[in-house]
């Protein structure tokens, strides 16, 4: 009896040491795996493969509106590619909501801002998405500056109806 | 001295209970070759899915998950019913027949190698179970998949839910920030992970739920980017994106118009769809400010509750 709980003694004493090692092992890991997201999020392919990009409250409307991805740029991608939101189009995304925001911030900006986003909107070349979104904007720029609705024929029915989803 | 073999007992009772719970619950099994970090980011879209508060809003949904209302626990069962197995990226696809030989350079796994996920690709994730199914269906056989880490897996079913991502799925959406981590992201990897599990579904004709060619002066014309069913895997993740919108308590405008903007580029691969356009933001806009538009007027629809026709959905059960 005495043996038998000798040896359960020193049998617990090893499993607590070694609960107690995989405790700060588990630990370490858990510190690892928390932190990984933040290192991995870093747009190693954005960074490294795009240009330093001018933020869009400092640039050029018209160039950067002859820069918007067209149905061209679609054609050129994979099949695989397009099978989510091509990079390209996601980037003009980021991009169109950024300028919306600081014209948000900056209503002073809402004028210029109307004009960038009829002419997007009008573009055919454009992807239907964005001319979408910068249809709702314009529309919507328009009520709040002159309160009226802009609702011209330049603008096909499927992107004004596109832009409806949003 | 019982006394002390008692405590003993139950120290080592309870150390054995500590040692065999898992580290951390998992919904979805991983292959070996899915980095933590990756598994990590799933399980946290899984759980912010599961701390969506209250019901959800979305009368396709409802239809879809078979409940008049519906929440984030439907959404979750939903899911994982379809997408279950997860590979990674460098996964190389090994496919056998029951009880016969490894296949090698079939044609109707092209789609599923590794070579079609270079590190140039931008291809978030696929869901390569329902091919499989279906490959074999055409065969009148069953394939086997080996999951490195996982074992064989039987594909008899399009709900196999074998999965792989890629490190694209994880990036930051937005250039300015380094945080892959927030809501943001978590509603857009999901929705991506509802639109692949619609891949699990149908049958006969519908198996998979395949996109069709997108028409002549569509953005993405010539491509197999485009569904002909309101019901398709576009739809799914376009009204799931919507629904988590809706309720993110912590996203910015900015952040919201983003999602908007991925949700636009899906609606318009929806080639049937007609929606309710009097619910709009956009229509509700106009009309506060006492103005009437042409975009804004309804029309009949084919199927009002669903917007379009319709697809069987239904996954199918092998004979």
């Amino acid at each position: 009896m005495k043996r038998l709980s000798a040896a359960l003694f020193a049998l617990t004493l090893v499993v607590l040491a070694v609960l107690v090692m995989s405790h700060v092992r588990t630990k370490n890991v858990s510190v690892q795996v928390s932190a990984a997201p933040e290192a991995v999020a870093s747009p190693q392919t954005r960074t490294q493969s795009a240009p330093v990009e001018i933020p869009v409250q400092e640039r050029n409307l018209d160039d950067w509106m002859e820069k918007l991805p067209t149905k061209s740029d679609l054609q050129k991608l994979s099949d695989a590619e397009v099978h989510t939101m091509p990079t390209a189009v996601a980037h003009a995304a980021e991009d169109l909501a950024a300028y919306a925001e600081t014209v948000r911030q900056e209503p002073s900006r809402r004028r210029e801002a109307l004009e960038f986003f009829k002419g997007c909107a009008q573009r055919d070349a454009v992807i239907d998405s964005l001319r979408a979104y910068c249809f709702a904007k314009a529309v919507t720029l328009q009520l709040e500056l002159k309160g009226q609705v802009w609702d011209p024929e330049s603008v096909p029915k499927n992107i004004k109806e596109l832009a409806t989803q949003l | 001295m019982g006394g002390f073999v008692g405590i003993s007992v139950r120290v080592l009772i309870i150390a054995a209970i500590v040692c065999l719970r898992p580290s951390f619950s998992h919904a979805f099994s991983y292959a070996n070759d899915v980095p933590s970090y990756q598994q990590w980011m799933m399980e946290s879209d899984l759980k912010y899915l599961e701390r969506v508060p209250g019901t959800l809003s979305s009368p396709f949904l409802a239809q879809i998950m078979k409940h008049q209302e519906f929440g984030a626990g439907h959404l979750l069962a939903w899911l994982e019913g379809r997408m279950k197995i997860i590979t990674g990226a460098a996964f190389r696809l090994n496919v056998s027949v029951v009880g016969g030989e490894s296949v090698q350079e079939e044609e109707d796994f092209a789609f599923a190698q590794t070579d079609a996920v270079d590190s140039r690709s931008k291809v978030l994730l696929t869901n390569f179970g329902g091919p499989i199914y279906a490959a074999g269906k055409r065969r009148n056989l069953f394939y086997q998949v080996e999951v490195p880490g996982i074992g064989n897996v039987l594909v008899d079913s399009p709900r196999v839910g074998l999965v792989r991502v890629t490190d694209a799925l994880f990036e930051s959406i937005r250039s300015r920030s380094r945080k892959a981590d927030d809501s943001l992201h978590a509603i857009f990897r999901l929705h991506n992970y509802f639109h692949e599990a619609r891949h699990s579904d149908g049958n006969g004709e519908s198996l998979t739920m395949p996109h069709v060619q997108c028409p002549e002066g569509h953005p993405y014309a010539g491509r197999y980017a485009c569904d002909y069913p309101v019901n398709g895997a576009y739809r799914v993740g376009s009204e799931v994106l919507s629904a988590l919108v809706n309720k993110c308590t912590d996203c910015s405008q900015e952040e919201k118009d983003i999602l908007g903007l991925f949700r636009l580029d899906e609606v318009s691969r929806i080639l049937n769809l007609t929606t309710n356009k009097e619910e709009s933001e956009l229509c509700k806009t106009i009309r506060e400010w006492g103005r009437t538009a042409s975009f804004c007027a309804q029309e009949a629809n084919e199927d009002p509750s669903l917007g379009g026709p319709v697809w069987d959905d239904k996954g199918e059960v092998a004979k």
